[in-house]
Formats: C-alpha cells, sequence, structure tokens
C-alpha cells in the first residue's frame, strides 16, 4: 500500500481510493475529473481564506487565488510522495495567499515572479545536473522548484535582464553572494529567518508601518542607504533617525512575537476542533 | 506560427498536453501588450479553460486553430475545433475561473465546429 492510502481523511467521496484518482488524472488531463476533484477539495482553500481574511484585503480576491491554488495543487499533486491531498493543497493555497499579501504590502511594482523563480532555477539546474549526470527536463526542473511547466518555461525566457525594484531582486556587492533584497531585511530583523514563508511574515508586519517609516525601512534595508544618506533625504537628523529606526525595530519585534503566539493559539483551536488535516507523518 | 501585424494563429493538436502551446502563446502575445503579470496569468488560465472545452472527446487526428488578435489595450482569442455540432457545456467550476479571469467568453457550434471567443482586457495604468 502506498503511504498516501493510508487512511487520511483526504476525501470520503473517492470510492475508487482518492490516490488513484489524482495518478489518472496526471495520466490523462481529463478535465471532467479534474474538475470533480476541485470541487470535492476547495473546502481547504476556504478554510486557508477565513484564516487570512482578517487583513484588510478584499474576501473575493483571496477566494479567487484559493481557487486557483487549489487547481494547481489538483495539477501537481503527486500520491506517491506520501503526504495527503488536503495537506499538499492547503500549503498551496497557504503560499499563494501569503504571496499574494506579499506582493500587496509595498508601493513598488511586485516582485516578478518569472525573474525569481529564474533563479530558483539555476540552481536547480545545477543541482540536478550533478545528481542526474545530465541537464534536468522541464518536468525535472518544475517537479524541483514545485511549479508548473509553464511556469519553468516562462522563467527560463525571463532571463536576468528586469530591472524593476522589488523586494525579490538580488543585491550584494562584489564580494558577497548576491541575496534577495528582503531576505537582508530579514537577516537584520530577525537573524535566522530566511525562507520565503518568514519574508512574507515580516512583509505582513511592514505593512501595518506608517508611510514615512516603511520608506525609511525600504531605504535602510532594501536600498541599503547608510543612516546619514537617509537622514539627509528626509530632512532629519542622523541621531532622530538612530530613534525612529530602533523604535521600528523594536515595535517589529513585539509584534512578530504577538502574531506567533496568536498563531499558536489558532493552531491550538485548530486541534481542539479536530481539524481535518492531521499530519500522516 | 504565422505571424502578421496584429495577429499570430497557432494550430496544434486537440488534446489536453499540447494546450500549453495555447497558454504560452497567449502569455507572450500579452507581454508584447504590455499585459501585467496578474493580468497574463488571468488569460492563461482563461484560455486553458475555453480550449478545454471545444476540444472535449476530440479524436486524436482534430486540430485546434487559434487566433491571437491585438486590439487596443485588448486581445482577443478565438478558437476552432472541428467536433459534432453540439454547443459545449460548461463545467460550473470551468465558469467560476472564466468569470474571474476573462472580461469576455463564449461558446458556439455550428456546422460541425466547435469555437469560442475569449477577450481580456488590460488594465489602464495611466491614471
Amino acid at each position: 500500500m502506498s503511504p498516501a492510502e493510508g487512511g487520511l481523511s483526504d476525501d470520503g467521496a473517492g470510492a475508487a481510493g482518492p490516490a488513484e484518482r489524482f495518478v489518472e488524472y496526471r495520466r490523462t488531463g481529463d478535465r471532467a475529473l479534474r474538475n470533480r476533484l476541485v470541487e470535492e477539495h476547495r473546502h481547504v482553500g476556504d478554510y486557508m481564506v477565513r484564516r487570512y481574511a482578517r487583513r484588510g484585503v478584499p474576501e473575493d480576491d483571496l477566494r479567487q487565488i484559493s481557487l486557483l491554488a487549489v487547481i494547481a495543487a489538483v495539477e501537481r499533486f503527486d500520491p506517491s510522495l506520501g503526504v495527503s491531498f488536503s495537506t499538499f493543497a492547503g500549503r498551496t493555497v497557504e503560499g499563494e495567499l501569503k504571496r499574494y499579501l506579499r506582493d500587496r504590502t509595498w508601493m513598488v511594482r511586485p516582485p516578478r515572479r518569472a525573474q525569481e523563480l529564474h533563479l530558483e532555477l539555476r540552481r536547480a539546474d545545477e543541482e540536478l545536473t550533478q545528481r542526474l549526470g545530465r541537464s534536468p527536463t522541464i518536468a525535472e526542473l518544475a517537479s524541483a522548484v514545485d511549479d508548473s511547466e509553464d511556469h519553468v518555461l516562462e522563467a527560463l525566457e525571463a532571463g536576468v535582464a528586469h530591472q524593476a525594484t522589488s523586494l525579490d531582486q538580488p543585491v550584494g556587492g562584489a564580494d558577497e553572494e548576491p541575496r534577495p533584497l528582503a531576505e537582508r531585511v530579514l537577516v537584520s530583523v530577525e537573524p535566522g529567518f530566511a525562507d520565503v514563508e518568514a519574508r512574507t511574515i515580516v512583509a505582513d508586519l511592514l505593512e501595518d508601518l506608517d508611510e514615512r517609516d516603511r520608506e525609511v525601512v525600504r531605504m535602510r534595508f532594501f536600498e541599503n542607504l547608510t543612516q546619514p544618506e537617509i537622514a539627509a533625504r528626509l530632512g532629519v537628523s542622523q541621531s532622530y533617525l538612530s530613534r525612529i529606526i530602533r523604535r521600528i525595530l523594536v515595535d517589529l519585534r513585539d509584534r512578530l512575537s504577538e502574531q506567533e503566539r496568536e498563531q499558536e493559539r489558532e493552531e491550538d483551536r485548530r486541534v481542539e476542533l479536530g481539524g481535518e488535516d492531521s499530519n500522516p507523518q | 506560427m504565422d505571424v502578421g501585424m496584429d495577429e499570430v494563429r497557432v494550430v496544434i493538436p486537440a488534446q489536453a498536453r499540447f494546450l500549453r502551446i495555447a497558454r504560452l502563446t497567449a502569455a507572450g502575445v500579452a507581454g508584447d501588450l504590455g499585459f501585467d503579470l496578474r493580468e497574463i496569468e488571468d488569460l492563461r488560465v482563461a484560455v486553458d479553460e475555453m480550449c478545454a472545452v471545444v476540444i472535449e472527446g476530440a479524436p486524436d487526428d482534430v486540430e485546434l486553430s487559434l487566433v491571437y488578435r491585438a486590439g487596443d489595450g485588448e486581445l482577443e482569442i478565438e478558437g476552432r475545433c472541428p467536433q459534432d455540432g453540439v454547443a459545449p457545456e460548461i463545467h460550473p467550476i470551468a465558469r467560476e475561473l472564466l468569470a474571474m479571469t476573462a472580461d469576455e467568453h463564449e461558446t458556439g457550434a455550428s456546422d460541425g465546429v466547435r469555437s469560442f471567443r475569449l477577450v481580456k482586457r488590460r488594465t489602464d495604468r495611466s491614471a
């Protein structure tokens, strides 16, 4: 028995076994089957929408993103990996919602998805080439970066020519490994938080800052301007600016802690309610 | 593929696995027209759904002909697939997707050909 068949509350409606139906969809691309699978599982997305709905974003937008993410999850789900579809879809929806919320955080252009992916692909290409002893296929690359083959093809096309300012545009001096701008903020705010999820959390926190504070954070940590440079731009003294920055960082830390506590409480409530999606592993 | 001034024509086998070409062409043409990433993502979903409707049940040797027509701030896409003359039915999930991703969409069937027409408009960013 494959691990994916192991007694999950995945979809009780599937008489033929949920895993087989996903396998069949991957094999045939049968649209009617996809639509049934999406209908049966969109409640996973609805749960995530409720979880993220309180952030001042139109709920309709979140529902749309959630539906698209459930569809993407159906497209990409591989039962042989041993997680339930609900778990996989939940993560996919959550990732998309966070990405959306992150993109709304700044007044600059949203991060270039293709450009971001292009960088991931370069890393994946190197790893896979080493591991496989040959150049990877598009399908292998897509699987490695957990994205669709369409996006991989587009990202290969995108290259690194774009110059739009974005949180994910890599920066770094000649002697440094290029890192996404947003990661620098994280390193400054909370060492060790260097993944996308953490970046998103920080982006959420920054959204609540007033416009000037946010501008200060952007200049200091995203553009890497010096304090004298920022002070000059804002027309304030350097010592005053220094106090502003300290206050912002303390405030961000406090709210990060509060958010974590809130998340823990939410997880506890979810467990108490007997969440439909206990981890099979 | 034949590239004209304002029109791109693509013919692909009427099978699900070739719809990627339809999506990528849409994305490429829309990118040229200045559509933003979100609009292109929407367009890609809409094209996929419409194509899937008209090719459903098509035999292996049938082709799907697509015309991508660039207009003033909009992209119109038409698809034609020789199939029996029954008007294609759109599943509620597909309808929901189309409602949120396309500005206009319609399907039809006549003379043994199933067809669709789809319009996506670019957001005016001059304001």
